[in-house]
């Protein structure tokens, strides 16, 4: 069994967990204008900013001339609270691992400073951390964790393979403790490259909105402390939640657009019931992908209709709170669906107001609170066909 | 006990498979001019792979013999995973869709910019759907691939595996396809037990 | 129009890397999409970007360009009404 002992999170909805809770207990969306990020496209568009500069991430992190791009300072900085919320003190005394995913890497350092850098090749910061994998070898080191590292990059699902990891590594014995989840940064390359694919929504996105237009962009980090129940047990400790569930497939359809049906996702889903061993009728909540584009939720709606068919449980997504995180948005998502089962609460997807022409499918869109929340499903999609779905579990 | 069925090289302009050069070009030639004269070389008729960025290209090219094997058709598609890595992420062509930010940009190019769409690809051709990873990694790593590629066969049938990295100079591939069991028992001596060691060695040769 | 089409089959072509077509292959009255050529939703946005780089014309929805990429005759008729 994989227990959840420590969570971690930083994004526009706040800079830690409880930051996080109060923004969803009161239905405050982080979307809104940009104001770090330079971008020709800031007056254009909204976005899930994390309401903080480079030097005040530091700042947050205690931290001075690091050298720590964005995208690793929000990974340190969520991987930190994980740590100290899991009552870590010695990383040693367990065999530790961190899996870490990003698509953005350094990117939103190296697009602002290459021109330059080929022109005069000084030594610049943030040169040499472009590479994806810079941001999870430097927290790390930071945290002292060195018995298994690596990055995974798989666009949106890559958060949830990093859970998916970890959980595997715990239960064949490999790993007793692993930091997992995803970081982040809004650079003016996803930016862009979202904007030629017209999938942004200019405006407040609408997750499962009949009139839905695109996505909102976002940006954070956020990271689960999986142990295994001999830690546990030995240090009396007591989880947040379990992690009982995981699946992967891949959709085979097409590189950034999922099949009408959703096949990719209603096998990811229905591997990660198996592994649960749950039915579906025992799903209290599903806390969707819903980027609020015309394909995925079409598509995800299809693979829950399919899947759930007359026990539908109360899906939302949070995406309109946080905007979409990319390949931190699993992990960030996966701690938002923890607080959920904390909480006994279920909360809204925002900005909804028309039902999905094409399906009969309703999301929730206020608080419900005093919920019994046993079971969550947790989607996450990526581009390249990857499918993932995680499920968390009451302790 | 898992076995190593079959295995693709791709490297210097050249093609093996199994251990035998199956395709090569003269070295002056461009590693992407080489890429373009493999698929001719494989008869492939596939119009999608013209489409496709050089580390996609890389990963049909190499997945081609491998999968259109008997050997490897016979496991389930549902129930076969594909785990890939490289170190380069898709820079090459991160670096090509930052050209055209400045003017029009390119909407087919963006769609390149994440090293796992390649597994996509090959997903996509083959009708692939079982699992699916990729993992960045300063250099190829023989110990992560065979770890995970364990813990995956503990569900999945078969995993496609490897390395697909390519830079401004040149291009790099190298896959291998691990099962439980070999295909055919007669020839159980001909495949290659599954072991980071055999791994690192079908690499480096 | 008969100079256009064929402009614009070269340019399909080259810009969608439609490697393995020749201009002469297409049909100017078969669909674009689904049959024909069977391009997809990307290679819709590649015609987009088409528009804007080649005749300085925009689209802002892709939903709204379904009737206008129905076929290269199409596409032809499109560009002729906008440059009156």
């Amino acid at each position: 069994m994989v227990f959840v002992t420590g969570i971690g999170i930083i994004s526009a909805i706040g800079k830690n967990a409880s930051e996080t809770l109060s923004s969803l207990l009161e239905s405050r969306t982080g979307i809104g204008k940009i104001n770090h990020l330079q971008t020709i496209h800031k007056d254009n568009y909204v976005a899930g900013e994390v309401n903080y500069s480079l030097q005040e991430l530091e700042n947050l992190a205690g931290l001075k001339n690091s050298n720590y791009n964005r995208t690793t300072l929000l990974s340190l900085l969520a991987t930190q609270e994980a740590l100290e919320n899991a009552g870590v003190k010695d990383i040693t005394v367990h065999r530790t691992g961190f899996i870490s995913a990003s698509s953005v890497g350094g990117m939103c350092h190296s697009e602002l400073l290459y021109k330059d850098f080929l022109e005069h090749k000084p030594y610049t910061n943030f040169i040499d951390t472009h590479y994806t994998g810079a941001h999870a070898t430097d927290v790390a080191k930071h945290f002292g964790i060195t018995d298994y590292v690596t990055t995974i990059s798989t666009a949106c699902s890559s958060a949830a393979n990093a859970i998916m990891l970890g959980a595997r590594l715990i239960n064949n014995n490999i790993l007793d403790r692993v930091v997992v989840g995803g970081s982040d940064a809004l650079c003016k390359f996803t930016f862009n490259g979202f904007n030629t694919l017209m999938i942004l929504d200019k405006e407040w996105c609408k997750p499962f909105d009949n009139n839905r237009k695109g996505l909102n962009l976002g940006e954070g980090a956020a990271y689960l402390v999986l142990e295994s129940e001999r830690v546990v047990k030995a240090e009396n400790k007591k989880p947040l939640a379990i992690l009982s569930g995981y699946g992967n497939a891949n959709d085979a359809y097409h590189q950034t657009a999922s099949s009408p049906d959703g096949q990719g996702a209603y096998a990811a889903i229905q591997k990660a019931l198996e592994v649960a061993n749950l039915s579906p009728n025992k799903i209290d909540y599903i806390n969707a992908h819903g980027t609020g584009t015309a394909n995925n939720d079409s598509s995800e709606a299809a693979a829950m209709q399919n899947i759930f068919k007359q026990n539908m449980p109360p899906f939302s997504s949070t995406k309109a709170f946080t905007g979409h995180t990319l390949a931190a948005a699993a992990s960030i998502e996966a701690v938002i669906t923890i607080l959920s089962i904390q909480q006994k609460i279920i909360f809204p997807n925002l900005n909804y107001t028309t039902p999905m022409q094409d399906t009969s499918l309703f999301p929730v869109t206020s608080l419900q609170k005093n919920i019994e929340i046993n079971h969550v499903l947790s989607n996450s999609f990526g581009f390249g066909g990857n499918c993932s779905s995680l499920i968390f579990s009451k302790n | 006990m898992s076995y190593i069925l079959s295995h693709t090289k791709i490297k210097n302009n050249c093609l093996w498979h199994d251990g035998k050069l199956i395709a090569q070009s003269e070295d002056t030639l461009n590693y992407t001019g080489f890429l373009e004269e493999a698929y001719k070389f494989l008869n492939l008729s596939y119009p999608k792979f013209f489409k496709m960025d050089a580390l996609s290209k890389l990963g049909i090219l190499c997945a081609e013999p491998i999968l259109a094997n008997k050997n490897s058709s016979q496991f389930s598609k549902e129930k076969t995973a594909i785990v890939l890595s490289n170190s380069n992420s898709s820079l090459q062509t991160d670096i090509a869709y930052s050209k055209t930010m400045s003017d029009f940009p390119s909407p087919s190019l963006f769609v390149y910019t994440l090293p796992n769409i390649v597994t996509g690809e090959i997903s996509i051709k083959h009708k692939i759907t079982g699992e699916n990873a990729f993992f960045i990694e300063p250099a190829f790593n023989a110990d992560l691939l065979h770890n995970y590629t364990e813990l995956l066969l503990q569900e999945s049938d078969a995993v496609l595996c490897g390395w697909l990295n390519t830079d401004e100079k040149a291009c790099e591939g190298f896959l291998y396809f691990v099962a439980k069991q070999p295909a055919n028992d007669e020839k159980k001596i001909n495949f290659i037990k599954h072991n980071p060691n055999s791994i690192t060695q079908l690499y480096t040769n | 129009m008969e100079n256009l089409i064929e402009n614009l089959k070269k340019q399909i072509i080259e810009q969608l890397n439609l490697a393995e077509v020749k201009a002469e292959d297409i049909d100017p009255s078969a669909p674009l999409f689904g049959e024909g050529l069977g391009l997809d939703s990307i290679d819709a946005l590649e015609l987009i970007v088409l528009l804007e780089k080649n005749y300085g014309l925009k689209i802002q929805e892709p939903k709204d360009a379904k009737h206008i990429f129905q076929s290269v005759k199409t596409l032809a008729e499109y560009i002729t009404s906008q440059k009156k």
